[in-house]
């Protein structure tokens, strides 16, 4: 059963993502025009040619690495925050301003004042994307934390578990969901991010290779990098992302 | 019935929450092997006595001494639903697996290891927070109304089972219920909250071995006696 329903939407993603394709052509059939709208095919063959050149794979390596980079950064410091501020008011309190100021800073602005104040180094790319993600991340698992069960804190005092225990088997499983939202907005937001900091001051990367056809006029080129990233992107959410979470709620569906 | 060593010692002056009293004078002793059921009316403070025993809450005048290790049943079984019936053993407690198993064999959930707690029926689920308890060897016992809202036949099969367990290990055990047969069944002495705060106002020893007892002439009589204590409620 649960296959059939798994099979039925796997059908509607393919055809609506094929509808998309054929919009395209059409719009490029349309504009008549292959610099300015080139079609599907004409963006597969360009594709295909920097794959065999090999520098497709290098500058998506070089994007997925930096997007890796200031996820993990980014999670880390923002579950940490998250967590804290969740657990104790006081710190609440004190912490909230920051979150709300740092939430509604643009991401433009980090980036500039990232790359003033560090340099035009890989610590400044990553850390630009970071600070633009750590305060959702934070917003996100403070909300988690803020739901704890008490009951399951009262056992945990109970029977003495030790604090690595408590928050492996009794706060992780809790903060899972929002977790996993957080990744995803994570892993979303922050792509998009990195090509900014490409754009602006990296000599490698997806977005390198974006301002470098955008200065030629290459809409063709501009169109199969992003193309081959978002690919790459849907892969990680088809084969990491989703079956991670499956794992992480077995539990639930077992009831009944 | 008290086997040796320390009794557990309750002491407590006052407890509020803000400015409203929960607790009075409440002080009392439970020796290993003894079991105490302390009843009284609905929102009186009983949970939150527990609460101070199990040193859940530190924030009253007095003293609480005695307690070493604690096991506790809950009112809801609070188990980790995302963690098998194995797991909330050896995860919670930090016992080994052989322990786990065999606390999980004594009390009839020995074919459930890998089951998650949602796929058991509520009485299993109770089942398994009592093992829980027993499976650190605790010192003191705290039991929250630990057989509610289970059928008849259910809760009377648990109490046994908590008997038996209980008799094995002696622990100085703290009943909390409403349930005049479960007193019957399991208390060597019974205390009586009442009031704002809530103090004791009334204390009864049960005499008769755990097996030669006469539990529903015992329930009669422990109903009058609580009924004398609060002349115009009644109990169930």
């Amino acid at each position: 059963m649960p296959r059939r329903i798994d099979g039925a939407r796997w059908r509607a993603s393919l055809l609506s993502l094929l509808l998309l394709l054929v919009v395209w052509e059409v719009a490029a059939l349309l504009t008549a025009d292959p610099t300015l709208v080139p079609t599907p095919q004409g963006v597969a063959a360009i594709i295909w040619l920097e794959a065999e050149r090999g520098v497709l794979f290098v500058h998506l390596g070089a994007t997925l690495l930096r997007v890796l980079a200031a996820f993990l950064v980014a999670m880390g410091i923002g579950c940490t925050i998250g967590l804290w501020l969740g657990r104790s008011p006081g710190a609440n309190r004190w912490g909230d301003p920051w979150l709300v100021t740092f939430l509604n800073l643009p991401a433009l602005v980090t980036i500039v004042l990232s790359y003033l104040w560090i340099g035009l180094t890989e610590v400044a790319a990553v850390t630009a994307v970071a600070v633009n993600k750590i305060p959702l991340v934070a917003v996100m698992l403070r909300e988690g934390a803020r739901a704890f069960d008490p009951n399951l804190d009262d056992m945990s005092r109970v029977f003495r578990m030790t604090p690595w225990a408590r928050l492996r088997h009794v706060w992780a499983p809790q903060l899972a969901p929002h977790f996993a939202a957080a990744g995803r907005a994570g892993v979303s937001l922050i792509w998009k991010i990195v090509l900014v900091v490409e754009f602006l001051g990296r000599s490698n990367g997806v977005g390198f290779q974006i301002h470098l056809y955008f200065q030629q006029f290459q809409v063709g080129y501009v169109l199969a990098y992003s193309v081959s990233f978002i690919a790459v992107m849907l892969a990680v959410e088809v084969f990491l992302l989703q079956p991670w979470e499956r794992h992480a709620g077995r539990w639930r569906r077992h009831a009944g | 019935m008290p086997g040796a060593g320390v009794a557990m010692r309750v002491d407590i002056r006052h407890k509020s929450f803000g400015t409203t009293p929960v607790l009075g004078p409440v002080a009392f002793t439970v020796a290993p092997g003894e079991i105490l059921a302390v009843t009284g009316p609905s929102g009186i403070g009983k949970t939150t006595l527990l609460r101070i025993v199990a040193g859940l809450d530190r924030e009253f005048e007095g003293e609480v001494a005695e307690v070493g290790r604690v096991g506790m049943v809950f009112q809801e079984p609070t188990l980790l639903p995302w963690r098998t019936a194995l797991g909330n053993l050896t995860l919670v407690t930090g016992c080994g697996r052989d322990e786990a198993a065999s606390a999980l064999e004594e009390v009839g959930l020995g074919a459930y290891f890998d089951a998650f707690p949602n796929t058991l029926s509520l009485g299993q689920q109770r089942r398994l927070a009592l093992a829980r308890a027993m499976v650190v060897a605790p010192a003191t016992l705290l039991l929250d109304e630990a057989f509610v809202s289970l059928d008849d036949e259910t809760a009377r099969r648990m109490r046994r089972l908590a008997q038996r367990l209980l008799e094995r290990r002696s622990p100085a055990s703290l009943l909390v219920t409403h349930d005049l047969g479960e007193m019957a069944m399991l208390a060597d002495r019974v205390l009586y909250l009442d009031g704002k705060p809530a103090s004791i106002l009334g204390e009864t020893r049960i005499s008769g071995t755990d097996s030669g007892r006469d539990e529903p002439a015992l329930s009669a009589s422990l109903r009058s006696w609580l009924a004398s204590l609060r002349p115009a409620a009644t109990s169930s």
